[in-house]
This record gives structure tokens, C-alpha cells and sequence, in this order.
């Protein structure tokens, strides 16, 4: 679902590009980083998902990028290329922080449990004479 | 990773603060790193960095005539240098009486002039740096890892992380232990919740778009038809996965 998603949101960007007008070109841009940051934020924490609107996202604002600069205008590859790897870096970040905060949840759950059960034999009435 | 330690060699556990303070200085002032067994240290001018910390681990190879000594790290990331015979563990009493008798007055003669205080642990300090300078890795490792700037760290950490993406989608997806798929629920749950507020949250920032580059001259027709298919594909993530708990397989809901 959040692939599929993606897909289609790109399709929509990139069919509204326009080589001849600067102002399409930077919005684009625009629309795709912002796009991009937002839905990795939120889907940072399931892996498959994050990954597959990344991938999506990226290539799609790598290529109009890329088409920007066969027109000469090289200036915003390298600093898409770079707001990419930020961006992933932050989403491994905020994935780790999930993951360990989740399990230290889970330990203190047990941990939990295992204090309740030993509580509830502790009190309970020895068998035998 | 390096962890980021204050400067943090003391001789006993019964140390004046002050007295760590002051070595703190001392140390930081040293302008060399070396490596002692896997632990390596990076003195700055004010800190000192360590790398792969271990907990509790007994560091030897430090000598002095045919008594040996250890650095151990302790769970705050101390480290005490101190006298073994190979069991260190309730003998530093006796161990630090014992370097009291015997090792610092060998270090006062070294030196050529009788040591006290804080000058002689100083002595014992400088030399047991040494010490493990010397004995330390292999020059040959030490220098690759030493010369690596943090940049080029960052890349190889980068890589590796992809690496292990594969492996790493394929655990999201199957899940091995019970643990690991509460873990892998409560992430769909969430991106569950981010679809459906992306499903209200897309066509209207698509219609907006769409509005806007018509305004400079864009033709419609191309950028409706995604529109249509965006907001077909919203509609029918709506109609299958209504709101609310569900049954369904980890694949199925993704």
C-alpha cells in the first residue's frame, strides 16, 4: 500500500514536469523533497516500508534532477544527492529508537510479570505438612 | 563508535576527585594515541576518546620487572590501573599496598629523583601509557585505523548499513520470535495510520498542485489522469482496511 502510494504520488509530480519553465522545474523539486521527507518520517518505522518510499521517492527526485542538469543546471544534483543520504540517515536513526524503545518496553513487561508471578507464590499457602 | 569518556585513569577506588581532576589534565595533555588489547584511546586536549569500551574487562600486558599489572574498566568507563598476580578481584587492597612498597619507589630512582604524591602516580601513569603504546597493535593496523577520517567512517557505516538492508526487510516481513512479531505489529499499526491520514492528506495537496501549475501554463490532462488514478487508489485503500484492529497477515496489510 504505502509503495503503491508513493508510485502514484510521484506519476502526479513528474507528470506535472515542464523542461521550458523554470519555475516547474524548482517546484517540482519543491514538491518531491518535501514529499519525501514527510512520508519517510512516517513510515521510518516498519523497514520494508520505509525502504520502498525511499527508493521510489529518491529516484524520482534523482531523475528530475538529473534532467535539470543536462539542461545546465547542476547546482541541485549534489545537494539533493546529499539531502537524500541525510534523510535516510535519520530515518535508520528514528527506526533504531523504535526498535530499542520497543524492546525495553517488552523487557520491562516481563520483568513485570515475572515480579507479579513470583509475588503470587511467595503468598500462596505451602503444600505438605 | 567512539565513546566520548572524560578523561578517566585513576589509581584506586579511593581517589581524591581533585586528585582525578588533576590527572584528567595530565592525561589529556599527552598528544599520541595507542591502543591497548581492543580498547584504543584517543587523548584530546581536553577528553579522551575510547573505542569499543568493554565492561569489566581486564587489560593486560603492562609490566614492571616481573610483576604484572592490568588496566580495568570498570561499568562508568573508569579505568584503573592496579597490581595483579592474575586474580584481581578482591586482592586491590592488597595490590595497591604492595605498589606502594615496591613500584613507586622503582619509578622515583628511574627518575632519578624520589617521587611523592601526585608526581609519582604521574610517573606510573606516563610510563603505563607507554608502556601500552608499545605493546599495543600492530603499527600497521594502528595506522590504518588512525588515519580513517570520521568521514570516511560515516561512508563505511553507510555501506554496511546497506548491506544488511535485504536481511533486514526480509525480518520486517517474517519476523523470527514471537518478540520480534509484536514488534513488527506495532510498526504496521503505525504505518496503517500514516496511510490513512496520507489517503485525505494526498489528493488534497494533489488538487492544489495540480491547480497551481495550471495557473503557469501546464496542460491538464496528463496531471488529472494521475490525479484520478492517486484518488482511485486512496478510495480503495479506504473500502479494504476500514478502520480498526484486524486479522489480517503481515503481507497482506503491507
Amino acid at each position: 500500500m504505502a509503495l503503491v502510494l508513493t508510485a502514484v504520488w510521484c506519476a502526479l509530480v513528474l507528470s506535472m514536469y515542464h523542461s521550458e519553465i523554470t519555475a516547474n522545474r524548482l517546484f517540482v523539486v519543491l514538491v518531491l523533497a518535501c514529499t519525501l521527507g514527510s512520508l519517510s518520517t512516517m513510515f521510518a518505522m516498519h523497514v520494508g516500508a520505509a525502504t520502498g518510499a525511499i527508493l521510489v521517492m529518491s529516484a524520482s527526485l534523482i531523475t528530475i534532477m538529473a534532467l535539470n542538469s543536462l539542461s545546465g543546471r547542476l547546482t541541485l544534483l549534489p545537494i539533493g544527492v546529499m539531502y537524500i543520504v541525510l534523510v535516510v540517515n535519520q530515518v535508520r536513526g528514528m527506526h533504531r529508537r523504535f526498535q530499542r524503545t520497543r524492546r525495553l518496553e517488552q523487557e520491562r513487561e516481563s520483568l513485570i510479570a515475572s515480579l507479579r508471578e513470583a509475588n503470587i507464590q511467595s503468598w500462596r499457602p505451602k503444600s505438605g505438612p | 563508535m567512539p565513546l566520548d569518556a572524560r578523561l578517566s585513569v585513576v589509581f584506586d577506588q579511593q581517589m581524591n576527585p581533585q586528585d582525578e581532576l588533576e590527572f584528567g589534565g595530565f592525561a589529556s595533555d599527552i598528544d599520541r594515541r595507542f591502543a591497548s588489547g581492543d580498547v584504543w584511546f584517543l587523548p584530546t586536549l581536553r577528553n579522551v576518546e575510547i573505542w569499543q569500551l568493554p565492561l569489566h574487562q581486564v587489560l593486560p600486558g603492562v609490566e614492571i620487572g616481573a610483576q604484572p599489572w592490568v588496566l580495568v574498566a570498570s561499568g562508568l568507563g573508569f579505568y584503573i590501573l592496579s597490581y595483579s598476580d592474575n586474580a584481581l578481584a578482591g586482592r586491590c587492597g592488597r595490590a595497591r599496598r604492595h605498589a606502594s612498597r615496591t613500584l613507586y619507589p622503582q619509578l622515583g630512582r628511574s627518575s632519578g629523583r624520589p617521587l611523592n604524591g601526585l608526581n609519582r602516580r604521574r610517573a606510573i601513569l606516563s610510563w603505563a601509557l607507554s608502556t601500552c603504546c608499545k605493546r599495543s597493535i600492530p603499527a600497521q593496523t594502528k595506522a590504518r585505523i588512525m588515519s580513517m577520517p570520521s568521514a570516511l567512517h560515516a561512508v563505511e557505516r553507510f555501506l554496511n548499513a546497506a548491506r544488511r538492508l535485504p536481511a533486514a526487510i526480509a525480518q520486517s516481513f517474517n519476523p523470527a520470535t514471537p518478540a520480534d512479531a509484536n514488534i513488527v505489529d506495532l510498526q504496521l499499526d503505525f504505518i496503517q495510520t500514516s496511510i490513512r491520514r496520507l489517503d485525505w492528506a494526498l489528493p488534497l495537496a494533489g488538487a492544489a498542485v495540480m491547480f497551481t501549475v495550471h495557473a503557469y501554463g501546464i496542460a491538464l490532462a496528463p496531471v488529472a489522469a494521475w490525479f484520478g488514478v492517486l484518488v482511485c487508489d486512496c478510495l480503495s485503500t479506504n473500502i479494504s482496511s476500514p478502520a480498526g484492529p484486524d486479522n489480517r497477515t503481515i503481507s497482506s496489510r503491507m
